[in-house]
């Protein structure tokens, strides 16, 4: 081999190569600003539980225990207790109602069992998905974070549309 | 020996005993048989429709629960015709009750609930609305949802028939019978059965209402450390914490079936109290204060003066005093630490009355519970078991009104079980030894009818009827006699002679579930009784070790003198009027945190086992006595196993020989201890005590004419059952509170006072 | 234990109320015991209803110490006498009026027209089935067959029966009570 072939074959792969560069410099980009943008989630993302109220602001947990049984991670832990007050005082929607509602995100795998499991519509996965912290102790949530109602919202995501695809394989672009 | 039959079930031929009920011999073969309302032992209700099977030349389908089998009866329990009629009935039931499984406290251990899910696929095409009742309490124990029920009656039947109550009953009719009672409160004895049979959730325990679920907890079987039948029951505990007892047969299978008293069901708060002493406590100063310890400073501190007493006063310084409450196990640390470690004979337990008579005497075997339901004559002499003993007192009702027994009553107060008696005999207060005297023999018969104020006719009759007894006859007898009385009452089998087809039983009544345990053990036969113990108080007896509390009886009067002891040491639970004479005062372990036997007072050794660690700091009570023992330089060699100390109690103990924890193990089957039977002993000795006793005696004729209101003593506040917050409420007559939607614990406050006071002026 | 919730002001005990037992003129004891001589001593209970009519046409209704003098009599538990009470339409467990307005509510009588009936009389009173009118003149309440589907619809005035009813029918009766010159037919027990 020659010099001067080798310098040829060199700048032609180099021009190959930059082309494939030039040539996505116009087209949209994928890649997500986080956590400058917000990440765009699917709607049935799995993400931090939340627990319900209804109309009224009552928790609709009835404390059945069914989504603790329902665990594969055994992450659910729930202390039942009875609000004998009058249906409009009450914490939940029933006389029965969880006292203590603890999820453990260290040991949760997200798999949606305890959704599934929920005879009260009360527990649904939502969209918070920033769970890291300093000190493992802190994964334990309670129910106070746990709680539609005073759970914070991240500001780094967004809910796809109904009809948006996010990120299919075969996205036209 | 029953003639054998033979019946064909699905095509497979069996032999069954003639008179055998077909859902039991389909249900003992594999075949499996639906149903909710049949319960083995009651009365046939026949209501669910759901056991129906098809029986050739039989015109429609029939409900196996009612069917006597046949000779060459030829059944089939499995068919299209017969699943299509049961899914109909399914769906009636299901018409009216509620969908609410995720709030119910059955859901879970639910039968209609399990039947439902086995079968799946139910339609139901019932789309009016269903009835609605709000759900609410029928007393602090009992909460009631009327939805729910599907009418099987199994609770009005166990009230009726087990209890004798008649409590609770259906009202109403057609879809909108109602269980309930007459203006919606239950004042009854409690005992929570109904809610125990009850295969949907209509009736609820409202002391565990909507606090956790079946699954959850780990069940336990154990013995109940209340009365002295020894119930067994499974305690449901949830991350150290007791949530419940039951009885229900899919948990435990014991003596008792699903029975249980108000006791054994509803007074287990007490484990988890946060009254429990936490710490041992030292009072370092005569007059000061408990001051909370370590454990090493404790049984250091304890060790150190017990030594100092010893060599100053001696051995016969001490004194130790066990309790009827405690297991075998500690029963016998205490004694081998009274012997080997402190070498003296100054021990004994602090039971209300001594079984030594009895046991010294006894000329018969101790009849079990099952002998007392299937006996054919029982006399009772004294005592009041449907209070003190409440799974004696059921199986007596149940021997008379299931099993025809008949039962003759001597007591001076006419007992609820005098309802079921074929002989009342009203007898004058005090008088009970003349009793034993008649039943030994006709000779003094005008003295004893004479002094226990009935007919000499009466006795009679009585010894005439224990005479033609064809089957077993069982004698039972409260505290009421003296010793002499119990001692001939042990060998009256051997007075009245044996006959063919006649079998005596013995049964005594004592009051605490280890009372034969703690005399088995050799505390009880101690030279000493509590009273005779305590009195030496002052006069040579210089430190007391006492494991449980002294009874109220023993304590009043005597304070100021046990204060002046050198050194008391007590092993308790809760802070008593006996830990505020201690100078010491280890937390000790209740029966649901530690491993043991209790032996009940059919003489059966059953297990109690650990179904929580031991809260705080508490230890169970033969580890602080070895403990105890090993500061004072005595290794006992069972530091942490409790089966180790039984080893040592079969080995010691006659009666135990043998005995080993796997053998114990399977409380369906519980093992009788093997007590030594007594031949035939000369009793003109005691009859004539006796007859010195009687003769001598001033009776009077003031007998009580009404029966004793229903829970006078198992609702007592005690020690342990007042930490449940219910039994105060009932003790103070259990009033109706002003709604009955809301649990009345949160409606009605008995205060101190008031407590006080309805103790004070208690019966 | 949510003890959370206890009221700061516990509500004071309840005084307990000493049971009362009903008690009767010699001449209805007398009856009574007539009835009672009827059955052999072990099977007294058999004695309930009767009973339970002459308590009920003495006091008016099945109230509490009328319930406790048929269990003390009986020798059964007030349970008891208040699971029969409440099977039978014609014992009342609560205050009813004079006349008894009973509406045949079964098959034959529902398709001849029982529910416009029941609609018609509840209008009328003013008081829902099962309801008894502020006046304590008219119960209304609508029960099981009373054997009469020849004849329906149907209504039963205490013991008396009314058949082929019309509206206007029923109005005359209802009148007639209303008025107070209603003539019970057969005698009430």
């Amino acid at each position: 081999m020659s010099i001067i072939s080798d310098v040829i074959e060199s700048t032609k792969a180099i021009i190959k190569g930059m082309g494939v560069t030039f040539s996505y410099i116009p087209k949209e980009k994928w890649t997500v600003e986080y956590p400058d943008e917000p990440v765009t989630v699917q709607p049935r993302y799995r993400g931090q539980h939340l627990l319900h109220v209804d109309e009224h602001g009552r928790e609709k947990c009835v404390a059945c225990f069914l989504c603790a049984a329902a665990c594969p991670s055994d992450c659910i832990y729930i202390i039942a207790a009875d609000d004998p007050r009058s249906p409009e005082e009450r914490i939940g929607v029933d006389e029965r109602y969880a006292k203590v509602y603890n999820i453990d995100y260290g040991r949760c795998i997200f798999c949606g069992f305890c959704v599934e499991a929920c005879p009260k519509d009360a527990i649904t996965h939502g969209y918070n998905f920033e769970l890291s912290v300093y000190n493992r102790a802190d994964l334990l949530k309670t129910k106070d974070d746990l709680l539609i109602t005073k759970q914070k919202q991240s500001p780094n995501y967004r809910v796809a549309f109904a009809d948006e695809d996010v990120d299919s394989e075969y996205k036209e672009v | 020996m029953a003639d054998l039959i033979k019946v064909t079930i699905n095509g497979n031929v069996y032999e069954t005993e003639k008179g055998a009920r077909l859902i039991d011999v389909c249900r003992e073969h594999g075949h499996a048989v639906p149903s909710f309302c049949y319960y083995s032992d009651l009365a046939l209700q026949a209501s669910c429709r759901m056991c129906l099977v098809r029986i050739e030349k039989m015109p429609k389908l029939q409900t196996s629960c009612t069917i006597t089998c046949t000779d060459g009866m030829i059944v089939t329990t499995e068919s299209e015709e017969i699943e299509k009629a049961q899914r109909a009935m399914v769906e009636f039931l299901l018409a009216n009750h509620p969908l609410d499984c995720p709030v119910c406290d059955r859901g879970g251990e639910c039968e209609l609930q399990e039947m439902v899910f086995d079968w799946g696929g139910l339609e139901e095409r019932f789309s009016e609305r269903k009835n609605y009742a709000p759900e609410k309490f029928l007393s602090p124990m009992v909460a009631n949802d009327p939805q729910r029920c599907i009418l099987c009656k199994r609770c009005t039947r166990v009230c009726d028939e087990w209890m004798g109550e008649d409590a609770i009953e259906a009202g109403g009719r057609g879809a909108h019978t109602v269980i309930g009672t007459y203006d919606g409160w239950l004042n009854c004895s409690e005992c929570g059965n109904c809610i125990e049979v009850c295969p949907t959730g209509t009736l609820l325990d409202a002391t565990y209402r909507h606090q956790a679920r079946p699954w959850e907890l780990a069940q336990t079987i154990t013995t109940c450390t209340f009365c002295s039948d020894g119930c067994q029951l499974s305690l449901g505990a949830r991350v150290g914490e007791v949530m419940r007892a039951v009885a229900r047969d899919r948990y435990v299978d014991g003596i008792n079936g699903e029975f249980l008293c108000i006791k054994g069901r509803f007074a287990h708060p007490f484990i988890n109290h946060e009254e429990r002493i936490r710490t041992p406590l030292i009072r370092y100063k005569q007059g000061g204060r408990l001051v909370p310890a370590t454990w090493d400073d404790a049984i250091g501190y304890t060790a150190a003066r017990m030594r100092a007493i010893g060599e100053a006063h001696g051995a016969d310084a001490f004194g130790i005093i066990g309790s009827p409450r405690l297991t075998n196990e500690a029963n016998y640390a205490l004694l081998k630490f009274a012997r080997e470690v402190i070498g003296t004979e100054n021990f004994t337990a602090s039971d209300a009355f001594s079984l030594a008579p009895c046991f010294e005497n006894l000329s018969a075997p101790l009849a079990t519970h099952r002998d007392i339901r299937f006996a054919k004559t029982i006399i009772l002499v004294g005592g009041e078991p449907e209070e003190l003993q409440p799974l004696t007192g059921k199986q007596i009702r149940q021997a008379v009104r299931n099993g025809g027994a008949r039962l003759v009553i001597f007591n001076s107060v006419p007992i609820r079980l005098k309802e079921q008696a074929a002989q009342f005999i009203h007898i004058n207060p005090g008088t009970e030894d003349a009793v034993v005297l008649a039943l030994a023999g006709a000779n003094d018969d005008e003295l004893a009818a004479g002094k226990l104020g009935v007919e000499a006719k009466t006795l009679a009759d009585v010894r005439r009827a224990l005479d033609e007894t064809q089957g077993d006859c069982v004698l039972l007898f409260g505290s009421e006699l003296s010793a002499a009385a119990m001692a001939t009452l042990a060998q009256l089998p051997q007075l009245l002679g044996a006959r063919e087809g006649r079998r005596f039983l013995l049964h005594p009544l004592p009051f605490y579930n280890n009372s034969v345990g703690a005399h088995d053990i050799g505390l009880m036969n101690a030279k000493l009784s509590v009273a005779q113990l305590l009195d030496q108080a002052g006069q040579g007896l210089r430190a007391l070790y006492i494991a449980g509390s002294l009874l109220p009886e023993h304590l009043r009067g005597r304070e100021e003198t046990l204060r002046q002891l050198d050194l008391i040491v007590v092993q308790e639970l809760f802070e008593t009027e006996t830990t505020a004479l201690a100078d010491v005062v280890f937390p000790a372990a209740s029966f649901a945190e530690t491993d043991g036997t209790f032996t009940n007072n059919a003489g059966q050794v059953q297990r109690v086992r650990q179904s929580i660690p031991p809260v705080h700091q508490a230890r169970p009570d033969w580890m602080i006595t070895a403990a105890l023992a090993s500061a004072l330089n005595a290794d006992f060699g069972f530091q942490l196993s409790a089966s180790a100390v039984f080893r040592e109690i079969a080995e010691h103990i006659a009666a135990y020989e043998g005995l080993r924890y796997p053998l114990l193990k399977d409380e369906s089957r519980p093992v009788q201890a093997k007590h030594a039977l007594a031949g035939a002993r000369d009793m003109t000795g005691a009859i004539q005590e006796i007859r010195a006793r009687i003769q001598s005696m001033n009776v009077t004729s003031a007998r009580p004419t009404e029966t004793p209101k229903v829970g006078h003593e198992l609702f007592k506040p005690g020690t342990l059952t007042s930490k449940t917050p219910q039994f105060p409420l009932l003790y103070a007559g259990n009033p109706k509170p002003p709604t009955v939607l809301v649990s009345p614990l949160y409606q009605i406050t008995v205060d101190a006072n008031l407590r006080a006071t309805t103790v004070a002026a208690g019966d | 234990m949510s003890q959370q919730f206890l009221p700061d002001n516990p509500l004071p005990q309840e005084a307990k109320v000493p049971e009362e037992i009903a008690r009767f003129s010699p001449a209805v004891e007398a009856e009574i015991d007539g009835h009672l001589a009827k059955y052999p001593p072990e099977r007294r209970r058999s004695a309930m209803l009767p009973l339970m009519f002459i308590v009920q046409r003495e006091r008016g209704w099945l109230d509490k110490p009328g319930v406790a003098y048929i269990a003390n009599r009986l020798g059964v538990r007030i349970t008891d006498v208040w699971e029969t009470a409440t099977f039978y339409s014609m014992i009342y467990t609560k205050p009813a009026g004079k006349y008894h307005v009973q509406i045949c509510k079964t098959l034959s009588c529902k398709i001849m027209g029982a529910g416009n009936i029941t609609e018609h009389c509840a209008q009328r009173l003013g008081i829902k089935p099962g309801e008894t009118s502020a006046d304590g003149k008219f119960t209304l309440s609508e029960v099981e067959c009373l054997g009469s589907c020849g004849t329906a619809p149907m209504l039963q005035v205490g013991f008396d029966f009314h058949e082929n009813l019309t509206t206007e029918k029923v109005d005359e009766i209802l009148d007639a009570c209303a008025r107070g010159d209603y003539k019970f037919a057969v005698k009430v027990r």
